[in-house]
């Protein structure tokens, strides 16, 4: 009965004309490379096909897409000195190239192959009659988002900038923050259609290699038509697809993948995506916010431990709520029952219908807010606040007390700052209330055990999830409910940085009165 | 599509479809909301007739708190009182519950009045055990005895507090009496001396332009039970000698009268009392070790605390007067009605358990005849605000 069916790897490859090409060398007749192309880019109203005669006597052909490349260098410098005449003198077409060009990035495509790639990019392919390779010219711009600050994780200390759609501007934002060499960037293509460029981004000496190793060969093992945001690649790649939990960070800002390479951590950048993927990660990075770093530590070490309390209220405050209410009325203080029963006193459902009702209602305000124009969206709030807040509970379907409650548990939820943790932690609600509503606090219980023992089974790249908790790492405690301030922070986190355990000297603490 | 169809999907929905049948099955048969709930709040157990006992009980109305969507407003009383015979306790809770339309809850009772003729009558113990074995009652529930029909006190209607259940809460902890709650009670019951108190209650008689319940019980001393029968009861000021003995003075000032006319009031910071027994030839006393720190509050004499041999003349003084007042409970409980409930029992039996085991068959033959020596220190540690008497001239002022 639970025998395990194999699904037999499905190989389907449903773009002939990439097969044909595949490895396929330019032959030394351009007609016969331009049929080929062109044949390929049929029906494709922007590919360009520009021929003109070089020096006067030698036939090219430029190949670009309209709108990647930069038209005025192309014009500049490529054509306009290409086209010249030699004035008489015979000269190769390879000394002209040489001479002529003024351009800083070439590269020499061999294949029809290196062709596309480059084309499709926004390199302008230059074919020479009687050449068997022809040349990739690196002047690919296109039209791209300016660095904006990133508005879903938004600080009020700390770098305004945020990752953008475009792989290039990324990687140099990530090598503007770290200027060392270590720096390693390794790119790969992955999606049949899209060969969507991904940058595996580490610091030599800090990551460990195994780990590295790790993400290459489940990045490898992928083979699908398109990549289109890094969720893609995040749910291809992490330990446990079943989870809520989110085994990967992904953020939009560079200040939070540098700090995190820093730890011997591997980003994963994917080209079209502002979002970058942090991989190996713990439960309590997930509780982190970069402002954390910036603030000084005794504040941010105070908003982080309120943080940690306000994530237990929006996983199981609704829950609480139902559980006393239907189960252990004795647990609630008297005057506050009182007041408990007179407002539930004309509310026609029981607890956990109140509380689901509520719950729903409000999480599909917030996804209607989230989705709506921001012109509507203001008018959706109005709506909402007016509908839940006043009609619901002055028309004695819902009681106040549960209209608080489902309104802290929504602030509560937005204090997360990583997304994808409040989503997990919103999903998770639901069961636990309606295990509060069959079993009690009980339930409750077995609830939040379940959970706790599933966040110990996950793994993040082998990573424990529950570190530095469980396994107990007594030093790093220091950067999990208290964050140390940075003369202390002398150490990187042990399972991911033990290769260069050392960050800073030690005794950096500041004593002005001391020193001579 | 190929996650929906595969055979493990299928397994595992048929195990999770079983596994939530369970939550159907076995959760939800205890689940009680909130309105479908009669929360008890205060109740009293009379005698009734030889046999049967009266139980009276304040409900909530949720209707009539105000701030609810329909309230009515405040004026109108936010509880109700119901009541019924039986045989005992359960039994007449049981038949309560035929005259409220809702399931009547125990869990936040926090007052349990006990008549004064059940008390005399004895027995209590077997009404207590409900208030024991009863999933709901809570044990740190506050006893008390009505001097009168305890029904009555059921029925007024403090001006200061919602429901009479919480006045006597709140009097009870603030400690200007015994303050005694289930299991103290049966701690007291089931102890060596077989002495208890419990807190009395009689109702403050109403002042003119109250309504006819528009007053509150209050504690006007305490009765004395020995074993589960009442047999006196004690005035405040005995109450205060027996609670200084029980170590469970709080808040209570003593008032020292010094040779000059006028009076000097002293409110306790800190007291400790430490019961030392002795068995010294055959014969028993015991040694009340007392220690008091004070501040004083009101000088109605003409002497300047700030001077330290006043200092001490007050202290002599309020010595005095709490010497004589332990001395008069002593005499009024030990020596008048013979019961113990000062805990000389436990002490002599903590120190001396050979001796106590062969005594403590006639312990009431003993206790009449023990010696209580007292060893006060009082201490007066703050002057308060001001230093010399207020309104006397320097001259006026006595340094010495």
């Amino acid at each position: 009965m639970f025998r395990r069916k194999r699904i037999k790897k499905v190989d389907n490859q449903n773009s002939p004309q990439q097969q044909i090409a595949k490895q396929q060398v330019l032959s030394s007749v351009l007609n016969d490379n331009l049929q080929v192309l062109r044949s390929m880019y049929q029906d494709c109203f922007d590919v360009v096909f520009r021929t003109f005669l070089m020096g006067g006597e030698t036939k090219a052909v430029l190949v670009y897409i309209e709108g990647l490349s930069n038209i005025r260098e192309l014009d500049d410098h490529v054509l306009a000195p290409l086209m010249e005449e030699t004035g008489g003198k015979v000269r190769s077409p390879q000394s002209i190239l040489r001479e002529k060009m003024h351009i800083s990035k070439l590269k020499e495509v061999k294949t029809l192959t290196d062709c596309i790639e480059n084309i499709s990019i926004g390199n302008p392919v230059l074919l020479l009659d009687q050449e068997v390779s022809g040349l990739a010219l690196g002047i690919a711009q296109w039209e791209k988002r300016s660095i904006e600050e990133p508005t879903a994780e938004s600080l009020v200390r700390g770098p305004r900038e945020g990752f953008v759609e475009t792989l290039g501007v990324n990687t140099s934002m990530l090598r503007r923050k770290i200027k060392s060499p270590d720096l390693k960037m390794k790119s790969m293509k992955i999606g049949r259609y899209t060969s969507t460029n991904i940058v595996i981004a580490y610091i030599e000496g800090l990551a460990d290699q195994t780990l590295i190793k790790e993400v290459e060969k489940r990045l490898q093992r992928i083979d699908i038509d398109s990549v289109l945001e890094s969720g893609y690649i995040e749910e291809l790649i992490e330990d446990n697809p079943r989870s809520p939990f989110p085994q990967l960070i992904n953020t939009e800002r560079p200040d939070t993948v540098a700090s995190n390479l820093l730890e011997g951590r591997v980003a994963i950048l994917v080209d079209g995506t502002p979002f970058v993927l942090i991989a190996p990660i713990g439960f309590f990075s997930l509780l982190q916010s970069p402002e954390d770093y910036y603030q000084r530590s005794l504040v941010s070490s105070t908003i982080r431990l309120m943080r940690m309390l306000f994530m237990w209220i929006s996983l199981v405050l609704p829950a609480l709520y139902v559980g006393v209410t239907t189960y252990h009325q004795e647990m609630v203080p008297t005057s506050l029952l009182i007041s408990l029963a007179a407002a539930r006193e004309s509310v026609p459902f029981p607890a956990f219908v109140e509380a689901l009702l509520m719950e729903i209602t409000f999480e599909a305000l917030r996804e209607a807010g989230v989705r709506l124009p921001k012109q509507i969206g203001a008018a959706v709030s109005i709506v909402g606040a007016l509908v839940i807040g006043q009609a619901a509970v002055s028309a004695g379907l819902v009681s106040a007390p549960m209209v608080i409650v489902v309104a802290i548990t929504g602030i509560a939820s937005f204090m997360m700052p990583h997304y994808t943790q409040g989503l997990a932690l919103r999903l998770l609600r639901f069961p636990l209330i309606l295990l509060a509503a069959t079993l009690g606090l009980l339930g409750i219980m077995f609830g939040v055990m379940t959970i706790i023992v599933h966040l110990c089974t996950l793994r993040s790249f082998g990573l424990p999830y529950l570190t530095p908790i469980a396994p107990l790492q007594g030093r790093e405690l220091k950067d999990t409910f208290f964050r140390a301030p940075w003369w202390m922070m002398n150490s990187r986190p042990h399972l991911t940085g033990k290769y260069n355990a050392h960050r800073q000297v030690l005794g950096e603490k500041p004593n002005p009165e001391k020193e001579p | 599509m190929e996650l929906f169809l595969s055979q493990n999907f299928k397994i595992t929905f048929i195990i999770l479809l079983f596994l939530s049948s369970s939550f159907l099955l076995a959760g939800c048969w205890d689940r009680k909301e909130v309105n479908d709930m009669a929360f008890v709040l205060g109740a009293a157990i009379d005698k009734r007739g030889d046999k049967n006992i009266e139980l009276t009980i304040q409900v909530l109305q949720p209707r009539n708190v105000s701030g609810s969507q329909q309230g009515q407003g405040s004026g109108v009383p936010i509880i109700s009182v119901r009541s019924s015979i039986g045989e005992n306790m359960a039994d007449a809770a049981s038949k309560l519950q035929t005259k409220i339309s809702r399931q009547i809850f125990w869990g936040h009772c926090k007052v349990f009045i006990i008549g004064k003729k059940l008390g005399k009558k004895g027995g209590l113990n077997q009404e207590i055990d409900f208030l024991l074995r009863h999933p709901e009652p809570r044990e740190n529930a506050h006893l008390f005895v009505s001097d009168g029909k305890a029904a009555d006190v059921m029925e007024l209607m403090p001006p200061l507090d919602r429901y009479e259940g919480e006045a006597l809460r709140r009097l009870s902890q603030m400690r200007t009496g015994a303050t005694v709650t289930v299991n103290d009670f049966v701690e007291m019951l089931t102890g060596d001396s077989g002495g208890a108190i419990l807190p009395l209650l009689k109702i403050l008689p109403l002042k003119h332009g109250e309504g006819k319940a528009e007053t509150a019980a209050y504690i006007a001393g305490t009765a004395i039970f020995r074993r589960d029968k009442m047999i006196g009861q004690i005035d405040p000021k005995v109450t205060r000698g027996v609670l200084w003995l029980r170590d469970e003075i709080k808040v209570l000032s003593i008032t020292a009268h010094p040779k000059n006319k006028g009076s000097i009031s002293l409110d306790p910071i800190r007291q400790q009392t430490r019961l030392i027994p002795k068995i010294k030839n055959g014969k028993w006393e015991i040694m009340a070790k007392i220690t008091s720190e004070n501040t004083i509050v009101q000088n109605g004499t003409n002497l300047n605390p700030m001077s330290t041999s006043v200092v001490k003349r007050i202290e002599y003084e309020a010595k005095k007067d709490l010497k004589q007042r332990i001395q008069q409970s002593l005499n009024e409980v030990q020596k008048g009605m013979k019961v113990d409930v000062f805990g000389f029992a436990e002490a002599f039996h903590r120190k001396y358990p050979k001796e106590w085991e062969k005594n403590q068959d006639h312990w009431e033959k003993v206790l009449p005849q023990l010696h209580v020596d007292m060893d006060i220190t009082m201490r007066v540690r703050r002057p308060g605000l001001s230093t010399t008497p207020a309104g006397l001239r320097e001259e006026e002022i006595k340094k010495k």
